[in-house]
């Protein structure tokens, strides 16, 4: 446990002294700036342009930092061949996978205190009132970023950066449209249609069950029920990759 | 010296070419942005996919699009005025907004106002404040707004009171609703061909109501509707007495003695009903008068829309 702290703790640090982390964070920042100008275009109702772009630049920057960063994190040790310093010490590499993830997952979880704290800040400005409830849409983004970030590590241990970030993007773009597919081909007479759909639907992450936004900006009650249910299936989907990719490392011949 | 002046010139070259350039840029776009366009800015919105292929294609950020194309339509609407009198293509993008995001008031609010401009349009703002009912959350501050409005339409442009009235008293039933609207709804249903429609609405606001005035203003519109209602039932019979005696009574008695009325209604305000004129019946009380006075023309000018006040 101490040996996948220790590597956590440096792929943290060194996610965290990443160039395209900060301009991403930063492009994120502005992009909450953006909102306050926006809520200032519209009729009414600035707060919730405010909290609609606050929690898309979380969720948006959050999944491009996990794929641009997290496309990288073992590839790029074997590339260096770092790979060998780190496995030559009695680490194994399921400690080694773990550790990786975590460091990001971490990083991750910086950005979204950043964001979150920014966008408190701008509804505190406008309204005198911080929207505690919004942690019911930012919880459900940090477990979907988990899991993307989870797709991405996976990717990174037996393909190249650019095809691992491609890859992940593809699953993040399917995840969500697998509902709609599911739902738009359930009303045609085509059982061929209907059963790719059902493939398709659960053999991708369906992550449109973690998007609580749209209810949460308009103060729609969640039932506890739904919101439980949708973070265990995050977690445990994250745990199915995080296995498979250990799995793939440790079948591969890293010479 | 010359390896000086080289080195040097090859620091400072790159800065003054990017100012060069820059200025260039500068230059041009001011010169782009002068020349005239042939055509409008947003002639583009009507190939905009619909709603739904965007929802999916938005990734679970269907609001915050939603957001930009609903400033858009207000900028659209605000700059296009002569090139889209119909508002074509504002519908569309209304419609792709409350597609994306349903549960967002303000386009539901602003294209039910702006449709129901215009007797031509006003099926479309029918339609939008029709979704914005069922997709709008009660606990949207403004959400007594869409059927306040809808009532207007059918209200003003169609002329249908009983349906008017029927989502008066929904818009009635919020507590952010002006305290007018009961009082409104009855006045409807009054001029309805169910005036007793209006009885239980009131009694259950009634029963609610917490000020001495208000528990006054809505027993005396009881009362009123009341007496309308039994003046109702006194033309019906006086119509039936003349078509069985060729003349019209005199007395309301004689409706009774005729055996068409089984007995005369006690007049709420203690007061008695009248024969005035040939088969006209009024009561002896003070009653306000619920008919609607509609004036057309005037609505129909570019007024600020404005609901009907109750008399003073």
């Amino acid at each position: 446990m101490k040996k996948i702290a220790v590597l956590a703790l440096n792929t943290f640090r060194e996610s965290i002294r990443d160039k395209i982390f900060y301009s991403l964070l930063a492009f994120a920042v502005l992009m909450l700036g953006f909102s306050l100008i926006l809520g200032n275009l519209t009729i009414g109702d600035e707060i919730k342009i405010i909290k609609d772009f606050g929690l898309a630049a979380i969720s948006l920057f959050g999944v491009l930092i996990a794929i641009f960063v997290g496309i990288s994190l073992v590839y790029k040790e074997m590339e260096k061949r770092t790979i060998y310093v780190i496995l030559a010490n009695p680490i194994s590499r399921y400690q080694f996978v773990l550790g990786k993830y975590l460091g990001l997952s971490f990083t991750l979880m910086v950005e979204v205190v950043v964001m979150t704290a920014g966008l408190f800040v701008l509804c505190y400005l406008k309204q005198q009132l911080i929207p505690w409830e919004l942690f019911m849409a930012i919880v459900p983004i940090c477990f979907e970023l988990q899991l993307i970030l989870a797709v991405a590590l996976l990717f990174s241990t037996f393909v190249s950066p650019f095809l691992s970030g491609m890859l992940t993007l593809a699953v993040f773009i399917i995840g969500h449209l697998t509902l709609d597919f599911k739902v738009l081909v359930a009303s045609l007479d085509n059982p061929a249609l209907k059963k790719t759909a059902d493939v398709l639907y659960y053999s991708f992450p369906n992550l449109e069950t973690l998007n609580f936004k749209a209810r949460v900006v308009h103060g729609i009650d969640i039932p506890w029920t739904e919101f439980i249910f949708s973070l265990s299936y995050a977690a445990t989907y994250t745990i199915m990759i995080l296995a498979l990719s250990l799995y793939i490392f440790n079948k591969r011949d890293i010479r | 010296m010359y390896l000086q002046i080289r080195k040097n010139f090859f620091s400072i070259a790159p800065i003054v070419l990017i100012i060069l350039c820059y200025s260039v840029v500068f230059g041009l776009q001011k010169h782009i942005d002068k020349t005239p366009k042939k055509t409008p800015i947003f002639s583009d919105i009507s190939y905009l996919p619909n709603g739904t292929f965007l929802k999916g294609l938005a990734l679970s950020y269907d609001e915050a699009l939603a957001d930009l194309l609903w400033i858009k339509a207000i900028g659209f609407f605000g700059s296009q005025g002569v090139i889209d009198k119909k508002n074509e293509k504002l519908h569309v993008l209304i419609n792709i907004v409350t597609t994306l995001d349903p549960l967002f008031q303000y386009p539901y609010e602003f294209a039910g106002i702006v449709f129901s401009d215009d007797s031509k349009t006003v099926d479309r703002s029918i339609e939008i404040l029709e979704k914005g009912i069922a997709n709008v959350p009660h606990k949207d501050r403004r959400y007594w707004y869409l059927p306040f409005f809808m009532a207007y339409n059918y209200m003003h442009h169609k002329e249908d009171y009983l349906m008017a009235a029927k989502y008066l008293e929904i818009a009635a039933s919020f507590p952010q609703s002006p305290p007018y609207l009961p009082l409104l709804v009855s006045r409807l249903y009054a001029n309805s061909q169910d005036p007793e429609l209006a009885l239980p609405f009131l009694q259950e606001m009634l029963a609610s109501a917490d000020t001495p005035e208000r528990i006054a203003e809505l027993d005396k519109r009881i009362k009123d509707i009341k007496i309308k209602q039994h003046i109702s039932v006194f033309n019906t019979a006086i119509k039936k007495f003349h078509e069985y005696t060729g003349r019209y009574p005199t007395d309301l008695k004689e409706l009774v003695g005729a055996n068409i009325l089984k007995s005369l209604p006690i007049e709420p305000y203690g007061g008695e009903y009248k024969i005035i004129k040939k088969g006209i019946v009024q009561s002896t009380s003070d009653v306000d008068d619920l008919n609607l006075h509609l004036d057309k023309k005037t609505q129909e000018t570019d007024q600020p829309l404005i609901f009907l006040e109750e008399p003073k």
